[in-house]
């Protein structure tokens, strides 16, 4: 049963990230899977971090397949990265955390654009790219904290029923 | 003696005030009305003053609860005329879109057009591809051409049971045959995404001569052999040399505003030449692989 709640919190999320807001005039929804990798990352460290960069990449890689191994290249990486970070950043502050959502998002839509710059081998024009890559980065720090607290109240749960395990 | 005149007196009084009130009543004697009602005054006032406080407080509590149940009827009328206020937009802006799909329809009667909705989107990084609820199932086939009453949308790059994959023609991904409606220009083209956070598409391959104005519609032109002519794509803005100086080069604003799509058509009945094209280049195939294994 365990085993199968990260595989259906995954679909979840990417279920809401990509069904959801349909219903709003925005052609812009926050990235629940990057703020999940990112939260797992610094949960559970570099291997547990790639797995789920792995994981998640490789499902949005199937689903879209138009540059196969694009997210899952980047997501593998932010997971190791944060993983790897782990141990040299306040990782159990809020605020850390939303820069940490808001630096990562920045870097993974600028590696985007960079990458569609070499396929299309031309120079796009940044502003509208600026533009949408800030409103990226809202709606991700705006779905970060309630993540946030709902990954901190799960570990905390977690941490109570082990400790109750041990103790008897 | 005294006693008895005081007697007489007395009675002479009551008959008086008897005999008045039974002829007129007190109208007779406002002098002594206005006695008794100044008298009376301060105590009606502070009687009225009680019963009025009294009635009001029992109003109060007594009207209170009616009050409260009447906001509660209101609060709930208010709720549900809200809710078909916002039905109503809703069904409003449906039916705007499916009213422009239908004429869309009627337009083009020759195309057999399959409407499907629209269930996913963003599904990565590069905002190219929509998810719809039909699929294999319900005849829909790879590049079938995907389209709202706008304009066209993408083309079928992957089927499912229910459920297919389209790719939007903002993916720099995608090539379309394009041409200039323009009488005058016909100028033709291949369109494709430039994938910048704008959507907007861009039409290469024009000679540097070519007739094209900002304004200009751009409609597909049938040439890729997939998608049937005349289903627009959208608007140019803005024509400039590419960077060699050889060719032209158009940014075109699409007719289908992707931030919006709920519901589009797929044209399920156009076959145009790729599909002869690819059989015959099948049986080429077939034919020079016989031939092999004949000279072996």
């Amino acid at each position: 049963m365990k085993v199968l709640i990260w595989p259906i919190l995954t679909l979840l999320l990417y279920t809401l990230q990509t069904s959801w807001f349909l219903f709003f005039n925005t052609n812009q929804a926050p990235d629940f899977l990057l703020v999940l990798v990112l939260l797992v990352a610094l949960e559970t460290g570099t291997a547990g971090g790639a797995f789920a960069g792995f994981v998640v990449g490789l499902l949005q890689d199937v689903v879209t397949f138009t540059f196969f191994g694009y997210h899952l290249v980047t997501r593998l990486v932010i997971g190791i990265v944060v993983g790897m970070l782990r141990g040299n950043i306040f990782k159990d502050s809020l605020p850390t955390f939303l820069v940490l959502v808001a630096l990562t998002s920045a870097l993974l839509k600028g590696s985007s654009v960079a990458f569609l710059m070499l396929y299309q081998k031309e120079i796009f024009n940044l502003w509208p790219i600026l533009y949408s890559t800030l409103k990226y980065i809202g709606w991700n720090i705006l779905i970060a904290v309630p993540m946030w607290i709902a990954t901190k109240v799960v570990v905390e749960v977690l941490r109570r029923r082990e400790h109750r395990y041990y103790e008897f | 003696m005294k006693s008895r005149r005081m007697g007489v007196f007395a009675l002479l009084v009551i008959l008086i005030v008897c005999g008045a009130l039974l002829k007129d009543g007190s109208a007779k004697f406002p002098v002594l009305n206005g006695l008794v009602f100044n008298i009376m005054r301060p105590f009606k006032f502070v009687t009225n003053s009680v019963a009025g406080g009294v009635n009001s407080t029992t109003n109060f509590f007594s009207s209170k609860s009616d009050l409260q149940e009447e906001n509660a009827a209101l609060k709930k009328e208010n709720e549900t005329l809200r809710k078909d206020n916002t039905d109503l937009i809703s069904a409003k802006a449906e039916n705007a879109r499916l009213t422009q799909l239908l004429n869309f329809k009627n337009a083009h009667p020759g195309l057999k057009l399959l409407a499907a909705k629209v269930v996913s989107r963003d599904l990565g990084d590069f905002k190219d591809t929509i998810l719809i609820d039909k699929g294999s199932e319900d005849g829909l086939k790879l590049n079938m051409s995907v389209i709202t009453g706008s304009g066209l949308v993408g083309i079928v790059d992957g089927v499912y049971g229910h459920l297919a994959k389209v790719m939007l023609i903002s993916s720099p991904k995608t090539r379309i045959g394009g041409m200039n409606l323009r009488g005058d220009s016909r100028v033709a083209g291949i369109v494709n995404g430039i994938a910048g956070s704008d959507l907007s598409l861009e039409m290469r391959n024009m000679a540097r001569n070519a007739d094209l104005l900002p304004g200009d519609t751009i409609v597909t032109s049938g040439y890729s052999g997939y998608h049937p002519s005349g289903l627009i794509i959208g608007n140019i803005e803005e024509v400039q040399m590419n960077p060699g100086g050889l060719t032209k080069v158009a940014t075109i604003a699409p007719a289908v505003n992707f931030s919006h799509l709920e519901e589009v058509m797929v044209v399920t009945n156009y076959e145009g030449f790729a599909k002869t094209l690819e059989e015959e280049e099948k049986k080429q195939a077939a034919g020079e692989t016989a031939k092999g294994g004949k000279t072996k």
